[in-house]
């Protein structure tokens, strides 16, 4: 029932979209089989188009933390964009939303902790937008998108022509299973299979597990990337949810960022009985230091 | 320390619109709206994956001394934008804004920090291509 869902609602969005002029993406191919996952060979991306140069390491611009805005300043809960949930969805996200809001707090009842805490990843789509280093690695066959250096998070892209496995052999990821195409210069990707119940930034906006992220990046300037990203969640969402995030490459010379590499005995941050804590020393002259 | 309140006002001032880059873990246990001034001496600086602490040791009323724990981002994030494993050494006496835990704890989130040079760090600044 669901794919028959998915594919009326991502239907009429394109439909939509199109009729508008408003989409960002311009036409999908591989949308148009939304319903039907199977394989589809994009022989035809794969002639010798040269492949673009996204050499060196990206930045995400803007905010760091919040998947959809280069907005710094719209960080807080209801200052802030967010998915067009539908009103189950929005229930849902504003009680948690307040929980996540005590999730370092040993004195709530109910606190939620951040996924990207609890698994130390982030997984899909949140990685479209972190603080941490970004390479873009397009190869004939596999792009890589390599999210944090070494230890970070890298992604698969692939445009070997393949098409997505049959749906009972899809099981799903946190970075889910993603294939593209080239159009031009521009990488096309479409990612399904994502683990749902992963949070999309710090506030806990979750997808369903009929979601499927869109993706059309290519470099603008040459000190400019850009992810035109459209995820489509017809169990979650009112209506496809669009947003345009872009990176900033960093001088050359550095160094690769090393991922963050949790729960180790340096963590003073780790999660105990469901809350985030902090592990502060004995102060001098007192007593234990009271459990956090 | 001569021109203490001035240097206070500064601190803040910068950390007005700061955002607590994203970690693996979530800062709301630190409270953003607020930042207070912490002047001290450095105990240890602790240049760890995945996040970096500075120790500070503050003096409170009578000289007795607290020790304040200060998260900073990773060691990577961190060198990005300037800092180096020996920026802050033991016995560095330095002013330190944060923003406090919630829950009135000895620690907070690393905002800036004003160094024995008198150079001020903070910020999410890295180099971008020319």
């Amino acid at each position: 029932m669901y794919k028959c869902l998915v594919g009326a609602f991502a239907g009429a969005a394109i439909a939509a979209l199109s009729a508008t002029g408003a989409s960002a993406h311009g036409s999908d191919a591989t949308s148009e089989k939304h319903a039907a996952p199977a394989a589809r060979p994009h022989a035809a991306s794969r002639a010798r188009t040269p492949l673009p140069d996204w050499s060196g390491t990206w930045k995400v611009k803007g905010s760091m933390a919040l998947i959809s805005t280069e907005n710094d300043r719209i960080f807080q809960r209801g200052l802030r964009d967010k998915a067009p949930f539908r009103p189950e969805w929005q229930a849902r996200y504003e009680d948690e939303a307040a929980r996540a809001e005590d999730q370092g707090n040993m004195q709530s009842a109910k606190p939620l902790v951040d996924s990207n805490t609890v698994y130390c990843h982030a997984g899909m789509p949140r990685l479209v937008a972190t603080p941490f280093d970004y390479n873009f690695v397009p190869t004939r066959d596999l792009t890589f998108i390599i999210v944090g250096g070494p230890g970070g998070e890298p992604r698969f892209i692939y445009t070997d022509g393949r098409g997505f496995p049959p749906e009972d052999e899809m099981w799903p990821k946190f970075w889910g299973w993603s294939i593209g195409k080239w159009e031009g210069d521009t990488l096309v990707i479409e990612t399904r299979g994502v683990k749902p119940g992963l949070w999309l930034d710090p506030t806990p906006m979750k997808l369903s597990d009929q979601a499927i992220v869109y993706e059309r990046i290519r470099r603008v300037d040459p000190k400019t990337m850009e992810d035109r990203v459209r995820i489509v969640d017809p169990v979650a969402f009112t209506r496809p949810w669009e947003f345009v995030r872009h990176y900033e490459k960093i001088a050359p010379g550095d160094w690769a960022d090393e991922h963050e590499v949790c729960g180790g005995p340096e963590d003073r941050n780790p999660v105990v009985n469901g809350r985030v804590t902090i592990v502060l020393p004995k102060q001098p002259d007192a007593g234990p230091a009271p459990a956090r | 320390m001569k021109n203490s309140t001035a240097m206070a006002v500064l601190l803040a001032a910068l950390a007005i619109g700061a955002q607590p880059a994203l970690a693996h873990h979530s800062f709301a246990m630190f409270d953003q709206e607020k930042v207070i001034t912490l002047q001290g001496t450095v105990k240890e600086f602790q240049w760890t994956n995945p996040h970096s602490w500075i120790q500070l040791m503050v003096p409170g009323d009578g000289g007795k001394l607290t020790e304040w724990s200060v998260e900073m981002g990773g060691p990577g994030g961190l060198a990005r934008q300037g800092w180096k494993p020996r920026t802050l050494k033991q016995g560095d006496k330095v002013t330190i804004v944060i923003h406090p835990l919630r829950d009135g704890g000895l620690g907070g989130s690393f905002v800036s920090v004003v160094l024995p040079s008198g150079q001020t760090m903070g910020g999410d600044q890295f180099r971008v291509a020319k």
